[in-house]
């Protein structure tokens, strides 16, 4: 299987660049905003949800958690923070769906996040 | 002094007392969550650790960097707290209490701050003016970056040329209105801006054309809360009113946009570049429309700034229609009031209208997109610029020694991680560069 990632929020071609480069033909990514991807993952058209902002929470998942509720998201890299792997491993295995991070994170978070994802699908 | 003391303490105990009562904060990301406070589903203590964790790192960056730099209070540095403080606070009376005492106390630091910078033997505060000269000229060409983005080389190219040509028709009087001469970087952002919502909604109709509009769901969603909203304007109006009166007196700066050049004006007293500045800041306002509507509609829960266009109102549409002086302060007061009621009744109207073209919310995301990257160049090459202007007195050549430090604490910050976000990391470096830099020459070492 494939996992679908729906990216939205701030720098989406540096999010999209990084999951494709990392995730390779293990996942497929859709491009969109905030609140398109979290309808597709309400439709059940995508799995999980990546979108950056400048703070990490504020605009990357505040329409996720209006429209998929505060206990399915979750901040993996915060605004001057570095994002951590076992953090990340609860998170994921912890059941959240869509990952809001700080545009300066997307980098070190997003192949953090598509590792804890493939163990936990077993990809 | 004392009024200014008065004023932004009512304000700020005003908006403590809005995120204490769930009905409006600052933070576009502490919104979504306030409904899992007020219904309960969370305890106190955890939304407030959640508040301070998304806000801090702003407070003390763009809050504190933009404050220094412009000598004016901004609304990081005011209402991020005054979100955190209101949560905080187990009472109303103590949020009003809190919050209050957090105007008092950053107007009076800061004042005391730029007093004592104001005395240093190289006056960097000065210099700190070049700050803002590459923004607006850079700023103007964010439409074409957020087109690149969204629509690709082909349309970004058009848009590029087009933009250029009619900026300098502007620049070289060819286009007027009514014999006026236009600002060209005002025109040429409209025209940027314009292309850009021209390619969303040309895209959007193609699309809507394929499929019948299913807009129940969002509708559902958005009538849960809508009620709280409603209960609020009377408050709203209130702090709305404030916010655009402390715009008015020169007081505030509202967004990144604004406050390097906003601080010129104001020191400088040439208001030629006030429309602009009020149109760069109204843009900046609507590519945060549909973050802000959405949020706030999915949560109930309003931005205590509204839609952030009571900055332009306070501090040109006012002193423009009603003239300075004390009909300003009152225009901007009451159009200030009126224009948050306004925008607050119409918010549903707006939610649904955005969820029929879904490709405008993405130009949203477009331009802040764009935005931010052209005010991290304009900011950081700004900044350098700043820095090596701070020399002893005017005649001296450049100080390639500031510029070095400049770019070093840049740098430093980029190594370790970026603790400073990278807006901010530019105008705090050149800040520390200046305290730096007369260190230095009191030590006779420069």
């Amino acid at each position: 299987m494939t996992i679908r990632i729906a990216i939205g929020g701030l720098k989406k071609e540096v999010t999209e660049r990084v999951t494709k480069e990392v995730g390779g033909d293990k996942v497929s990514v859709i491009v969109t905003s905030d609140f398109e991807a979290s309808k597709k993952i309400k439709a059940g058209e995508a799995d999980y949800y990546f979108g950056a902002c400048n703070s990490g929470g504020g605009a990357a998942l505040s329409v996720p958690i209006g429209l998929l509720g505060y206990s399915n998201c979750a901040t993996v890299a915060k605004a001057g923070g570095k994002p951590k792997q076992e953090e990340i491993e609860k998170l994921v295995s912890g059941g959240k769906i869509a990952f809001g991070m700080a545009v300066e994170s997307i980098e070190a978070a997003v192949p953090m996040l598509l590792k804890s994802l493939f163990a936990k699908h077993n990809l | 002094m004392v009024a200014k003391l008065i004023i932004v303490g009512i304000l700020c105990a005003l908006t403590s007392l809005a995120s204490h009562m769930g009905r409006a904060v600052f933070h576009d990301g502490v919104r979504p969550i306030m409904p899992e406070y007020v219904e309960g589903r969370m305890k106190r203590g955890e939304m407030a650790s959640v508040a301070f964790g998304l806000s801090a790192g702003f407070v003390f960056s763009m809050g504190f960097a933009f404050t220094l730099a412009s000598k004016l209070l901004n609304p990081w540095l005011l209402f991020l707290p005054t979100d955190i403080l209101g949560v905080v606070a187990p009472r109303k009376w103590i949020a009003v209490v809190l919050g209050a005492a957090w105007g008092v106390g950053v107007t009076v630091a800061f004042d005391a701050l730029n007093t004592v910078f104001g005395m240093l033997p190289i006056n960097f505060l000065n210099s700190l003016s070049a700050l803002s000269s590459p923004v607006l000229a850079g700023f103007a060409l964010f439409p074409v970056l957020a087109i690149f983005y969204q629509f690709g080389k082909v349309k970004g190219i058009i848009a590029l040329i087009l933009e250029l040509i009619v900026r300098q028709l502007a620049a070289m009087k060819y286009v007027t209105i009514h014999g006026t001469p236009i600002t060209p970087e005002a025109l040429e952002m409209f025209v940027g801006v314009i292309l850009l919502v021209a390619f969303a909604i040309a895209k959007d109709v193609k699309a809507n054309k394929d499929k019948t509009a299913d807009a129940e769901e969002g509708e559902s969603l958005f009538e849960v809360r809508t009620k709280r909203i409603v209960k609020s304007i009377p408050l709203m109006m209130v702090i709305g009113g404030l916010v655009s009166l402390i715009a008015n007196l020169q007081w505030l700066s509202g967004s990144e946009v604004d406050f390097q050049a906003l601080h010129t004006i104001y020191q400088t007293h040439n208001t030629s570049q006030l429309g602009t500045v009020a149109f760069a800041d109204l843009i900046r306002g609507l590519a945060f429309i549909p973050l802000i509507v959405t949020t706030a509609l999915a949560s109930g829960v309003y931005g205590v700034v509204g839609l952030t266009l009571v900055y332009p109102i306070g501090f040109y549409l006012a002193p423009v229609i009603f003239g300075e002086g004390l009909m300003g302060h009152i225009a901007a007061f009451v159009m200030g009031a009126l224009w948050l009621a306004i925008e607050m009744i119409v918010l549903r109207g707006i939610g649904k209208s955005l969820e029929r073209f879904p490709s405008l919310r993405e130009a949203s995301d477009s331009i802040r997109n764009a935005m931010n990257n052209v005010l991290e160049y304009a900011l950081l090459i700004g900044s350098a610029l700043a820095s090596l202007s701070m020399t002893h007195t005017p005649k001296d050549p450049q100080n390639f020694f500031a510029f070095g430090i400049f770019v070093a604490l840049y740098g430093i910050n980029e190594a370790i991680g970026r603790p400073v976000i990278r807006l901010a990391a530019a105008p705090l470096a050149a800040i520390i560069t200046g305290v730096l830099v007369n260190i230095f020459y009191v030590a006779h070492l420069m």
